[in-house]
């Protein structure tokens, strides 16, 4: 099973200058595939989640188009082809 | 910076709220030049200079706020930087706590170049033994039976201090906002609260055994033993590592402030920048003064040649003071308006050498080459 | 807006006859824009081109807040202002600009910084407001004021090479803290001062602001109302995501928020207080689990407050004694803490889960949400 991960900007630096990264392994769910991304950007799971495992604070996870926040969580489940999107606030204007 | 800094350079390494910046200068410490900002637009809390082991290391602790806090190193002055592979200081799973911010970085005896110690947020002391690349949690502070009676100041539940003996390697004090004074004799495998005699102003009970809101604590190696205290309100000595504290605000004009630094040759000098108070957090009378006593506490003595007399709105938090090593100790000062404030001798003299940096939240210096 | 529109002279239908040719617009739709009042905060990178636009497009009363000076380094994306303008106030040189553009259009100048005490009332002047500022304590405090007054908020906000862009405070929609329920603490994140941004970047999100503000004052199309468009400059790849009110907001959900907070006032110590946080119970919630014994209630209110009246089941720690108390409290306990609205039990929701006690939750409302339900309550000490 293939799934994406999208990263907004600040984190590309983390992943080598991949912007999408893709996670081919058996991940039924959103945190087994950001488990699986720390296997090889351990930095970019480490800026999505704390030491706890738990989604930080001012950072939102989206699986297609839907928060994680209004399904399971790192609990959501995945399908072949998902998209997964992290979103950060930004203030410029 | 593309060149190394020659043996006798002067640095002082300033962390902000929007980045770090080291300022360099020969010994004579007359012109100084800004490097920086490094790691623009992340925090930097801690900052440490390690020259032990064959290298020269720099370490800063850069946070943001949605991706964490995470410790840095640099083996060529700040031209590179390592990359957070992975966030180095971790709290254990079973502790349920994720770090949030560290707040001090202190290298730990010259022997042994490999152990840097690291204080945290929450309230936590972490010691590494590869110079700062891994970490670990001192597991006797994390279980302590009073955590769970740990109160968070306003900022945050953090270790902020920590103090070394030179001559008992079993021994150490830490300082935690808002848990007071601790210290260990047995290496860090139990601690106990040393807070007799210092007040807790905003507790019904005002002597507590911990609960005080400790903003710094220095001592000096030639006399381990007496330890100065920067409170929450108060200003402490104690002469026997913390047993018990004695009220030293003799001719300050607030006994409420952060900052606080040993003079480095002279066991009885020590710096302060008194605060108006906890509701109006900037130098009395808008006078941007440092007070120094040079016996030990008996009495203070404003410091003012060169810095501003008026209209100086400013804040110095608990780290933004530091002292250099020269036979002439040069004193740093960094405000929350983003000036620093430098003297060549002592604290008589004083000269703004950055003028507009971002709040200022933390000051070290080093003199390259020097140990 | 007035039941009336005005009409429009020859000039104005001239000089708006595409619009006119527009079915979804015509006449009806240009007069409602005439009579339309839209609030932009910030005459900056994205307020200019919403500004420029919604002048241009016959929005009849134009609020504009800044209170900053032109510098060289704006104009990179900063169109509404020229290289003459340099050292000039925003507002001045908007202004100028806009008329020169539009003379049928009213420009309101508000030469503040948004406060807690102002915020209210010069956004309840206007019936659409879009977001245009720099920074997060201004965005929080316009993103509460629309929840309050129920004003719908055209959002944008960039960096570097990202754009982000969404509807809120509308009749059904999610708002801001929706998708980031709190601040972050002031000035912790990059600003495009720092981190820079692509200059045309402004004037696409500007743009998509502009166009969702016209659809709001018209009645028209879908607004981007419960969704997230997410724009990245360098792939040119434009998504969005769906968003959804949460329940639990305490601005447009609970509507616990009932006063606007000063984000950028904070401690010198060190961060800033944490504005909000704690999780929180409804009363009914609470009453079932008292009836049940299965919490333990604290109410952190001050001695006189607890005497004129109070829940009887709970236990009585004022909130300045509650570090002295931890010691008596069961830290594996489900715990309630209450004030009188809210306030209070926040922070000591936060203060008891810091110290360790897990299971806390704040009253939502506090005691007067508490008796607003008609639940009992008693007197004395």
């Amino acid at each position: 099973m293939t799934v994406s991960l999208r990263l907004p900007h600040a984190l590309v630096p983390y992943a080598r200058g991949s912007s999408t990264l893709a996670v081919e392994a058996p991940c039924a769910t959103v945190g087994e595939a950001l488990a699986t991304v720390a296997a090889r950007w351990p930095a970019v799971t480490d800026r999505i989640l704390t030491e706890q495992g738990v989604v930080r604070r001012h950072v939102n996870v989206f699986v297609g188009n839907e928060s994680i926040r209004f399904l399971d969580g790192l609990a959501t489940p995945l399908s072949h082809g998902d998209t997964i999107t992290i979103v950060a606030a930004v203030s410029g204007g | 910076m593309p060149t190394r800094h020659p043996p006798g350079t002067v640095l002082v390494l300033v962390g902000t709220t929007k980045g770090a910046f080291i300022l360099s200068s020969s010994a004579e410490r007359g012109e100084w030049t800004v490097d920086g900002p490094h790691f623009p637009g992340q925090s930097v809390y801690a900052v440490a200079y390690d020259e032990r082991g064959g290298r020269t290391r720099t370490l800063m602790a850069s946070w943001s706020n949605h991706w964490g806090s995470t410790i840095r190193l640099s083996d060529d002055d700040g031209a590179t930087w390592t990359g957070p592979e992975r966030q180095a200081v971790r709290f254990p799973e079973s502790s349920g706590l994720a770090l949030a911010q560290v707040w001090q970085i202190a290298p730990g005896y010259a022997d042994e170049p490999g152990v840097v110690w690291a204080g945290v947020e929450p309230a936590a002391l972490f010691k590494s033994s590869d110079g700062g690349e891994s970490w670990a949690a001192v597991d006797g502070l994390l279980q302590h039976e009073h955590r769970p009676r740990w109160m968070p100041g306003g900022g945050g539940l953090c270790l902020h201090t920590i103090v070394r003996d030179p001559v008992n390697r079993d021994r150490m004090g830490i300082a935690i906002s808002t848990a007071g004074f601790y210290r260990t004799d047995d290496g860090g495998a139990t601690w106990q609260a040393r807070n007799q005699g210092v007040r807790a102003v905003f507790l019904p009970n005002k002597y507590p055994e911990f609960g005080q809101c400790v903003h710094k604590v220095v001592s000096h190696p030639a006399r381990p033993e007496r330890l100065f205290l920067q409170n929450h309100w108060g200003l402490y000595r104690s002469d026997n590592w913390g047993d018990d504290w004695q009220d030293i605000a003799n001719g300050v004009p607030s006994d409420f402030g952060f900052a606080m630094q040993m003079h480095p040759h002279d066991p009885d000098t020590v710096y302060i920048v008194p605060i108006q108070s906890d509701e109006f957090r900037v130098v009395p009378d808008a006078r941007m003064r440092v007070y120094r006593t040079r016996d030990a506490g008996a009495s203070w003595h404003a410091l003012t040649d060169g810095l501003p007399q008026h209209d100086a709105f400013e804040c110095v938090l608990r780290d933004a003071m530091a002292a250099d090593a020269c036979e002439r100790a040069g004193l740093y000062v960094g405000t929350r308006g983003g000036k620093v404030f430098a003297s060549a001798d002592e604290g008589d003299s004083w000269r703004t050498i950055a003028d507009a940096l971002p709040p200022v939240c933390c000051v070290k210096t080093a003199v390259v080459g020097a140990r | 807006m007035d039941s009336t529109p005005p009409e429009l002279t020859d000039d104005e239908r001239l000089r708006y006859s595409r619009h006119l040719l527009l079915p979804q617009v015509g006449l009806e739709g240009q007069r409602r824009l005439k009579s339309a009042r839209v609030l932009v905060v910030g005459a900056g990178g994205l307020g200019s081109p919403v500004a420029l636009y919604l002048a241009a497009a016959g929005v009849g009363t134009l609020g504009l807040v800044d209170f900053d000076v032109v510098d060289l380094s704006n104009l990179q994306r900063q169109l509404l202002h020229g290289t003459a303008d340099v050292g000039r106030s925003k507002l001045d040189s908007a202004r100028d600009r806009l008329l020169a553009v539009n003379p049928h259009v009213v420009v309101e100048p508000h030469a503040v910084r948004l406060t807690a005490a102002t915020a209210l009332e010069i956004v309840g002047a206007y019936d659409v407001v879009v977001d245009g500022t720099d920074n997060f304590p201004t965005r929080y405090l316009v993103n509460d004021a629309c929840a309050m007054l129920r004003i719908p908020l055209v959002y944008g906000s960039i960096f570097r090479f990202e754009g982000q862009a969404s509807v809120f405070c509308t009749a059904e929609g999610p708002c801001y803290r929706c998708l980031f329920p709190e601040p972050p603490p002031p000035d912790s994140v990059p600003s495009c001062a720092e981190g820079g941004v692509l200059g045309v970047l402004p004037g696409m999100i500007g743009t998509i602001q502009a166009a969702e503000a016209l659809k709001l004052v018209l009645g028209i199309g879908q607004t981007l109302a419960g969704r997230l468009l997410l724009v990245d400059a360098l792939t040119m790849e434009h998504r969005t995501v769906q968003l959804q009110r949460d329940p639990e907001c305490p601005a447009c959900g609970t509507r616990t928020l009932t006063t606007l907070i000063d984000y950028d006032a904070f401690c010198a110590g060190a961060h800033p207080a944490q504005p909000s946080g704690a999780e929180e119970i409804a009363p009914s919630e609470l009453a079932a689990l008292l009836s049940r014994g299965e919490v333990e209630l604290i109410d952190v209110r001050e001695p006189h407050e607890w005497d004129a009246g109070h829940v009887s089941a709970a236990r009585h720690i004022p909130l300045a004694a509650l570090g002295q108390a931890m010691a008596t409290l069961d830290a594996g306990r489900a715990t309630v803490v209450m004030c009188r609205s809210g306030g209070r039990g926040d922070v000591a929701a936060r203060q008891l889960r810091a110290a360790g006690v897990a299971r806390v939750r704040n009253l939502a409302g506090g005691l007067m949400r508490w008796e607003a339900e008609g639940r009992e309550t008693v007197r004395g000490s």
